[in-house]
């Protein structure tokens, strides 16, 4: 048996086992990647940047545990930008999930970190279920949607909420997104209906998806998976919103790694079938 | 001591979830099933607490007592609490604001919805479905359903999915000031087109018009390649994540 047919037929937990080792060895033995900024990150921050300081801005978690490793590099990052620049942050949840993903941000940035005032700096309205509904409610009013935060306390009683009355109030939205619902709801619910800039940190499947949007306009730029973290990271240090790189980065090596496997694999595979085909062809 | 056990069982449940990647095994279907249902005991308790208890109960009609004898329960049906002239918020039933004799002589605003009994019938009939006779009438609660989602999509998606992208697709020739906008502006066209034609099956696919479809597919595996790549990476990232917390959470290999 030629080393071409052993290749074709390898048992794919072989394949699984070169992969796991493909992840866990960077992560073990972890070495820096240089991060080149894509166009669409590059957006998201101008967007944001556009902004003035101190503004008010809704962000929203609709992700959970099992996509935390892709979208809470970018929350993180995100958050940590906009208490560096003492803008005001609404938070709220379009998944159930998300409400715990958000309490964990808010309370290592906004509180551990900057130390800010829960109720003056920022606010984390919870979740409510409703999917697009919550996004249609909120543009009408938020005091409707949440009569009280997480705290059980009436919205009205938060120095934060004076002056906002619904999403119209908002200076800028980012939603921070897994799937339905998520930022194409966002897009089409309140965006494009308010004509409101937002942008999105997504999980990579969602991409090209959301992408369109992008090249529209209809959202500010796109942090797509890991790599948008770590790309947004890189952009934050480089302008000196962050002293040193976060999770987004420290996960780059394993993920560079696994995917020059990947590739490997694919070009192997391919080899391998155009071999076995021109053999076939022979006899 | 709580925290070291919960991550020993969520360690040894990811190992058992990963087990499947050599062969289906008893440890693996344990994990499975928990999983399974964790996950549904997790969703009807959040549906609940969160959607029904609140937004339906609380705009429906209570009688006093039951709110005074159950506040924990209750009080977020309660719109405000008016005692000795003051006012106060719902949660002042029970975060200590009020005594518990308070709560007995204070007078309870409950601004009753009767609107909500609409949604209140419509979601007992679905449950009609388990009573054969009756079971026809669980059609009523997804009509209205379905046609409240389509309702409310139709706009939206015209005016987001539709009008929007169709006119950031056309665009002004004299906003194209280089070569490289020009040479996007292009491919982005051919790809439009042709995309449609390959999409077009009144007409048969051949000669010219089946050319132009074989390029429509062409585009067409551009974009699922470009699909895959971004799935890979995802896909990859959860597997980090997952690593990250047996070398770094468990084994402590990784900071």
């Amino acid at each position: 048996m030629s080393f071409m047919e052993k290749v074709s037929n390898l048992d794919r937990r072989w394949i699984f086992m070169i992969i796991a080792l493909a992840v866990a060895i960077p992560l073990v033995f972890p070495f820096s990647m240089h991060v080149k900024v894509s166009e669409h990150v590059q957006t998201v921050f101008e967007a944001l940047e556009e902004i003035p300081e101190g503004a008010t801005v809704l962000c929203s978690f609709e992700y959970g545990p099992s996509t935390m490793p892709e979208v809470h590099p970018m929350s993180r990052a995100v958050l940590n930008y906009l208490m560096q620049r003492n803008d005001k942050v609404i938070v709220m949840a379009l998944w159930p999930d998300g409400l715990f993903m958000s309490r964990d941000i808010l309370d290592e940035v906004c509180e551990r970190k900057y130390g800010r005032e829960y109720g003056v700096d920022y606010i984390n309205l919870g979740y409510k279920a409703g999917n697009e509904v919550v996004i249609k409610s909120v543009v009408e009013s938020f005091y409707t949607t949440y009569p009280v935060d997480t705290r059980g306390r009436a919205l009205s009683s938060y120095p934060i909420m004076h002056g906002i009355e619904n999403l119209a109030n908002i200076d800028f939205i980012f939603s921070f997104s897994a799937g339905y619902p998520g930022t194409t709801e966002w897009v089409q619910y309140a965006a494009d209906t308010l004509n409101k800039p937002m942008s999105t940190g997504c999980t990579a499947v969602q991409v090209t998806e959301v992408v369109p949007f992008v090249q529209s306009g209809q959202c500010m730029g796109i942090l797509g998976g890991l790599s948008g973290a770590a790309e947004f990271e890189k952009l934050l240090m480089d302008k000196g919103y962050m002293k040193e790189l976060g999770a987004g980065n420290r996960g780059m090596a394993a993920q560079s790694v696994a995917h020059l496997v990947m590739v490997l694999f694919i070009i192997i595979g391919n080899v391998s079938y155009y071999l076995d085909r021109r053999r076939q062809r022979k006899y | 001591m709580a925290e070291t056990v919960g991550i020993w069982f969520a360690a040894l449940l990811t190992l058992a979830i990963f087990s499947f990647l050599y062969k289906d095994n008893p440890f693996y279907k344990f994990a499975e099933h928990l999983f399974t249902g964790v996950s549904a005991a997790y969703w009807m308790v959040v549906a609940f607490w969160v959607q029904v208890h609140p937004n339906l109960f609380g705009n429906l009609w209570w009688p006093d007592w039951l709110m005074r004898k159950w506040p924990s329960l209750t009080y977020i049906w309660v719109d405000s609490v008016e005692y000795a002239g003051q006012v106060y918020a719902s949660n002042a039933l029970v975060d200590g604001t009020l005594s518990p004799e308070a709560v007995q002589q204070s007078t309870l605003v409950n601004n009753v919805n009767a609107f909500y009994y609409v949604p209140l019938v419509l979601g007992i009939l679905f449950f009609t479905r388990l009573i054969p006779k009756i079971a026809y009438l669980s059609r009523w609660p997804l009509a209205f359903v379905m046609g409240m989602a389509a309702g409310l999509r139709l706009y939206v998606f015209l005016q987001s999915n539709a009008m929007i992208q169709i006119h950031s697709t056309i665009v002004p020739a004299w906003d194209l000031n280089n070569f490289v906008a020009w040479a996007n502006y292009l491919i982005l066209g051919i790809g439009v087109f042709t995309g449609l034609v390959y999409f077009y099956f009144s007409r048969e696919h051949k000669g010219v018009f089946g050319g132009m479809s074989r390029v429509g597919i062409y585009f067409l595996m551009v974009s699922f390649g470009a699909s895959f790549g971004y799935t890979v990476m995802a896909r990859i990232s959860l597997l980090l994540g997952r690593f990250q917390f047996l070398l770094g959470d468990w084994l402590h290999l990784v900071d």
